[in-house]
């Protein structure tokens, strides 16, 4: 495959805000562009193949997998990372909150866990439902307004693997942020 | 008020939320090239040199490969220490050092190239071809055939052994017997055979090391908890002297047991660094991280309670065995509980080890404790079934007042209070006695307990404490962050040692510059450290007290730092060490009881873990709210043993052939953890013991209890799958 050795795109991404343009290898994912090309380190890898959810970001308000989106797919896209989650020195809501709630151990997989957090929040928001929406109270499912009780976000999170066992306290953290917005 | 016991947040947590915490694979250096392994893909043979010849001349003319290193070129790699290799699992064979292949994934060369996506490419270029020979791939393979002869100067090693002790701990022993020879003939006997599976450590941060070269001196960034030991090893690989290497370990996202001993891709790692004369970056895939980096290998037990009427155990046989590789030694120690848990005259324990074609495996969070206390605490759960006493009753019945092993007395045990305690909490008294008795809509429901217990274990290290003009008195030992909260404990132990602000001290870990301690691992950190720590901080606040008599309170301290003399600053610069445990007369353990309760949806073989209640006795609790999320974690770990990790080789290929699936969100159950939290003086002058690994121990036996009470099936081969809860049950086939 001589062409995949060489062939290159260039993408422009907003990324936290910022512009930015990079010529990429068409074999590169958004999550190592983000780390190796652009520096933005604070997003994991844990599996490389779409397992562990330790990348996930937000693309165009959408959480997605880093490790699993080609960076060469998404031009022209809006892009968050943990770095982008804080208003300068003020954490978010949710980034206080799993401070406070020792939401980790040893914080790998947080990036993700915090990325996730934030698009549940905004999912649960605008309505989306879950399976465990259908397994609480099918009446409230189907006009679309479930409570965001904790197992809502259990299961709302369940792509996103700790290994340290922290998810107790992470779900304390989400719960206790998304009940106050309520 | 101390700093000590207070519910503080983690020194590192705003780093961890907002993205900056540094770890291995996040370093980077200019002109950094990446590197790609290439693994055996047969579990035993000899690769054909021509074939690997043809590859490296492929993948030599891949775009921006720069390197393609191999068995035939690679230059040439002394043996590890013997003492890291003879009785710990280091592979005594070097990497890449002939053709012969002993396990699938064995490393067979290293593509070095400009990018990562460059390097991966070239090593998917590799085609190697092997001349096969049979493999043994089980213990059983082993033991039913003869052993061949040791190959490779005793680097290659085949057969069964019967280690005599626990890695280098001679006094846990793991062939023991007391009491009379012959087993009792009267008495209610319960006979039983478990399993456990092939289980992987899986740490979120998958291995990493960044290797530089300047001149003469090598530094490593590696995603290690023992620099010190892999400095060592790599000295010896590389034949050059340990000062010369300097190993950096940031924050570690993750051990469990895993990135220690198996260090051979760190030394490739270094060696393709001074091949190219550039930074390498090598960064191990997932795949991989389940053969090279080590795992917790398979057990089959065999266990036997004999017991009075009224309870009282006579006779405990535990007979493990287990697995190793031909290349390393390493001896799952299942049956190391039996011999203390509960009074038992008559005892015996036995181990056999076979080497087999499989990758090399290692520590993982309760070696010996987590598939042993599996085995023993469902054979007694399964004796209070047969006598009819209630399963927290029996044990107290069997309590042990002293450690019958050594006969002397515990420095600290009070699990009477952790069943006590755990019982309350969960309201274990309404427990209907008989299985298949609860049940809640369409599901069974299940209550079952466990005790836990894991050593208090504790070596020297030592601390350099540094006092600068800013007012910071800085602590720092080679110890590891891996996500225990050890920078944050210990910041609290030099707070009081000193009389310190918290705001004034900091804890630093995490490089081979600072001074000694162990590997992070066997629960021993806190306590060991944390002796040096202590230590230099009351050594610190004399020297203070000696140039300022009279000068109290915080404020008044940090004032005068500020203004200090550089001869102040240098009288409070120095390093002390501490000392292993000695002989105090008394045995240091720590204990626990579990509780559970589980639905059991048999329609679907559906298990779900609802409840829990974790009472431990571990000393004293330096922060309760790290010591509860270190206990959770290790609860959970323990119930993805129970319920689903296995490691899926294919018995005839050995190829992992599907994905390793741990706990996610969704499993977790509610928990209620307790502490008794009487500090141990025994062990340490902080009075703790490690509680890294008690929170897993006796935790697939509680659910597989559990489930018992649920369904009545006794299921004794992890994980409890739901093919296990579907297949239709026989009690006769699961008996011994």
């Amino acid at each position: 495959m001589p062409e995949a050795e060489t062939s290159c795109r260039i993408v422009e991404l907003t990324v936290n805000g910022g512009a930015r343009r990079a010529t990429v290898d068409v074999r590169s994912t958004l999550l190592d562009l983000l780390r190796d090309r652009i520096g933005l380190t604070g997003t994991k890898k844990g599996c490389d193949h779409g397992l562990c959810g330790a990348c996930t970001v937000t693309v165009d308000g959408e959480r997605v997998l880093g490790c699993l989106t080609l960076a060469a797919s998404i031009d022209g896209s809006d892009v968050v990372t943990v770095e982008g989650l804080a208003d300068g020195d003020e954490l978010s809501a949710l980034q206080q909150a799993f401070v406070e709630h020792d939401g980790f151990q040893c914080g790998f997989c947080t990036s993700g866990q915090l990325s996730s957090a934030h698009a549940l929040l905004r999912e649960h928001t605008r309505g989306d439902l879950s399976a465990a929406s259908f397994e609480a109270d099918r009446g409230a499912a189907s006009c679309g307004r479930v409570c965001l009780t904790n197992d809502e976000i259990r299961e709302r999170m369940a792509g996103n693997i700790c290994r340290c066992g922290a998810q107790a306290n992470i779900v304390t953290a989400i719960a206790e942020v998304g009940r106050g917005r309520a | 008020m101390t700093a000590v016991g207070r519910a503080l947040d983690r020194v590192e947590a705003r780093a961890k939320v907002t993205g900056r915490a540094v770890y291995t694979a996040d370093v980077a250096m200019p002109r950094l090239a990446h590197a790609a392994l290439v693994q055996s893909e047969v579990p035993h043979g000899q690769v054909v040199a021509e074939s690997l010849l043809r590859a490296t001349e492929i993948a030599s003319a891949a775009a921006g490969v720069l390197r393609v290193i191999t068995p035939l070129n690679c230059p040439p790699l002394k043996p590890p220490p013997r003492e890291l290799s003879d009785d710990m699992p280091l592979e005594r064979r070097p990497p890449l050092s002939d053709l012969t292949v002993q396990h699938v994934g064995q490393h067979l060369a290293v593509v070095v190239a400009d990018t990562l996506e460059q390097a991966t490419y070239g090593a998917s270029l590799m085609a190697i071809e092997y001349e096969t020979l049979p493999a043994q791939l089980s213990a059983r393979d082993v033991l039913s055939a003869p052993a061949a002869a040791d190959d490779g100067d005793g680097q290659l090693r085949h057969g069964a052994y019967r280690p005599d002790h626990f890695v280098k701990l001679d006094d846990e022993k793991l062939q023991d017997r007391r009491g009379p020879n012959d087993e009792p003939t009267q008495g209610i006997k319960v006979e039983s055979r478990f399993s456990t599976p092939i289980n992987a450590h899986y740490p979120i941060e998958l291995a990493a090391t960044v290797a530089a070269w300047d001149g003469d001196v090598l530094v490593v960034h590696d995603t290690t908890r023992w620099i010190t030991g892999e400095r060592q090893a790599l000295a010896a690989y590389l034949d050059m002297p340990e000062q010369n290497i300097r190993i950096v370990a940031p924050l570690v996202g993750g051990a469990f047991g895993s990135k220690s001993f198996l260090w051979m891709h760190v030394a490739l790692c270094a060696v393709a660094a001074r091949e190219v004369e550039r930074p390498v970056k090598l960064v191990l895939t997932r795949n991989q991280m389940f053969s090279s980096t080590g795992h917790r290998p398979r057990t089959e037990q065999h266990l036997t309670l004999v017991a009075g009427a009224d309870g009282a155990i006579a006779s405990t046989e535990q007979h493990t065995v287990t697995e190793t590789s031909t290349v390393a030694h390493f001896c799952e120690p299942a049956g190391l509980s039996a011999r203390f848990l509960y009074q038992s005259p008559r005892l015996v324990v036995s181990h056999t080890v076979a080497r087999t074609n499989t990758p090399t495996p290692c520590f993982m969070r309760g070696p010996g404790e987590a598939p042993g206390l599996f085995a023993l605490e469902v054979a007694i759960d399964e004796l209070a079934h047969a006598t009819g006493i209630d399963p927290v009753a029996l044990r107290m019945r069997n309590d042990a007042d002293v450690d019958q092993v050594s006969g002397r007395p515990w420095s600290g045990k009070h699990l009477r209070q952790c069943y006590e305690q755990g019982a309350e909490r969960f309201g274990w008294d309404g427990r209907p006695t008989a299985p298949r008795s609860l049940r809640r809509g369409d599901v069974q429901i299940g209550w079952g307990m466990a005790t836990a217990t894991y050593p208090g274990r504790r070596m020297p290290a030592s601390c350099r404490v540094t006092t600068t003009a800013d007012g910071i008195v800085r602590f720092a030992s080679a110890t590891h962050e891996v996500g225990t909260g050890v920078r944050t404990v210990m910041s609290q132990v030099a707070a009081d040692a000193t009389g310190l602000p918290l705001a004034n001290v900091r804890f630093e870990s995490g490089d081979s510059s600072f001074p000694h301690a162990p590997y992070s691992g066997a629960s021993q950190t806190t306590a060991t450290v944390g002796s040096a720590v202590h230590a230099a901080g009351l050594q610190w606040r004399k020297r203070f007290g000696e140039r300022h008599p009279g000068r109290n309170g915080a404020a008044a301290v940090v004032a005068a730092l500020r203004t200090g003399s550089p001869d102040l600053l240098d009288e409070l610069t120095f390093t002390v060490s501490s000392d292993g445990r000695g002989e105090h007369g008394s045995v240091s353990q720590s204990f626990g009881a579990h509780f559970c309760e589980v639905e059991v949806d048999e329609a679907i073989g559906r298990v779900t873990v609802t409840r829990w209640v974790a009472v431990v006795d571990c000393g004293r609790v330096l922060n309760p709210k790290l010591a509860r999320n270190q206990v959770m974690g290790g609860v959970l770990f323990g119930l993805g043993m129970a319920l689903m990790e296995q490691v899926p080789y294919d018995p005839r290929t050995a190829q992992v052939i599907g994905e390793y699936y741990v706990p996610t969100h969704a499993d977790v159950p509610d928990f209620d953890i307790g502490f008794v939290d009487a500090p141990d003086f025994g062990l340490d002058p902080i009075g703790v013991r490690g509680i890294g690994e008690i929170g897993t121990c006796g935790v697939p036996a509680a659910i597989a209890n559990a489930i018992f009470h649920a369904t009545g099936k006794r299921l004794r081969d992890l994980p409890i799958t739901i093919e296990a809860l579907m297949t239709p049950f026989d009690p006769e086939q699961t008996d011994a």
